[in-house]
């Protein structure tokens, strides 16, 4: 990636280049999944707003004062991108056709690990945007409660509410997952 | 990131349930043709930044829509006026197509020093808003989406208040 983008320009150009690429490479693969799940498994939208992210957190890099860690810092950006995103898509959703709704499950079905794929995906939708989100970051991504209220923006207090909330909601949506985990 | 601290207060067959959904539900690893393809949009989107570094998004992009925006309703205007007596088409032309250069922005290519600090400081500013102020980012939406998003999002807040 570094390479590949350190091939035109000046020398400070094929810096910024190699250091984007490292940049790239440490935040890439969590983003991904992180977009991905707060984006209900759409890859082509996880990956636009990963882009995105990438760019702007990595060119707000030069301003970044670290009064928080560079990586919540990151994570802020991309939550904000996600949403973004939500607001775009809800308001073309509202215009256009079904038809034309980007949101539409891309994932084809058929194999268990695909359908349980959509199943969650479809609770994880029914969930508040709040829920979803601090559900997504603290359990299924391993943030600590402090970490995602620094990433939402929200108090720990609300983060661990809807944390809560969030987890009876999916337990009561898939409750045969929990039976099943527990025999 | 990983520190285990509400999750510890999890009982075991909560944090069994969770862990199957963490399972359960990821994408599949960016490798082959995709990551290919993720990367070279990737890099086609860093090139197209780095070459208007006044941060298009934010800046240029916010400008240029004004700008537009007002050369649209001047033109609009023009051809309101010519069936309109007692109105003054020169002087509103004139005004609008001031007011668009006052607020057309700079040539994207050759930003200052300063004007690039000023991108920095919106990008820092962007990252450290907080849910109060989310409205602040729906300037990258058109009037009538921002109006339509909006509403959207008084829905969604009251779905979260009610839950």
């Amino acid at each position: 990636m570094a390479d590949s983008l350190a091939g035109a320009g000046a020398l400070s150009d094929v810096e910024r280049a190699q250091r984007f690429g490292v940049f790239v490479a440490e935040y890439r693969d969590k983003a991904l999944r992180v977009a991905w799940r707060l984006l209900g498994g759409n890859d082509a939208a996880a990956e636009d707003v990963v882009q995105e992210a990438l760019i702007r957190g990595f060119r707000a890099l030069t301003s970044f004062r670290g009064e928080a860690a560079l990586s919540t810092w990151f994570y802020r950006i991309l939550v904000r991108e996600v949403r973004r995103h939500q607001r775009w898509a809800a308001v073309r959703a509202r215009w256009n056709s079904p038809a034309t709704d980007e949101e539409a499950d891309p994932a084809p079905s058929g194999t268990p690990d695909i359908l349980l794929r959509e199943r969650i995906a479809k609770a994880m939708e029914k969930l508040p945007r709040g829920q979803r989100e601090v559900f997504v970051l603290v359990h299924l991504e391993t943030f600590t409660v402090v970490q995602a209220a620094e990433a939402l923006g929200k108090s720990p207090g609300t983060v661990k509410s809807h944390l809560h909330r969030a987890l009876v909601a999916l337990r009561n949506e898939l409750a045969d997952l929990r039976e099943g985990a527990s025999s | 990131m990983s520190h285990d601290d509400e999750r510890s207060e999890l009982s075991a067959e909560e944090r069994d349930f969770v862990a199957r959904l963490r399972e359960g539900y990821k994408p599949e690893p960016l490798a082959g043709a995709r990551a290919t393809a993720f990367h070279a949009r990737l890099e086609e989107r860093f090139e197209t930044s780095r070459s208007s570094r006044g941060w298009f998004p934010l800046g240029v992009l916010a400008a240029g829509a004004a700008a537009l925006a007002l050369a649209l309703l001047t033109s609009s205007g023009n051809d309101a006026v010519t069936t309109l007596p007692g109105v003054t088409p020169p002087s509103q032309s004139i005004e609008g197509q001031t007011v668009a250069q006052a607020d057309a922005p700079a040539a994207p290519a050759a930003p200052t020093a300063a004007a690039r600090a000023t991108a920095d400081e919106d990008l820092l500013e962007y990252a450290m808003l907080d849910d109060d102020t989310d409205e602040e980012e729906s300037g990258y939406l058109p009037d009538d989406y921002e109006a339509l998003a909006g509403i959207l999002d008084d829905a969604t807040e009251d779905a979260d208040a009610e839950s």
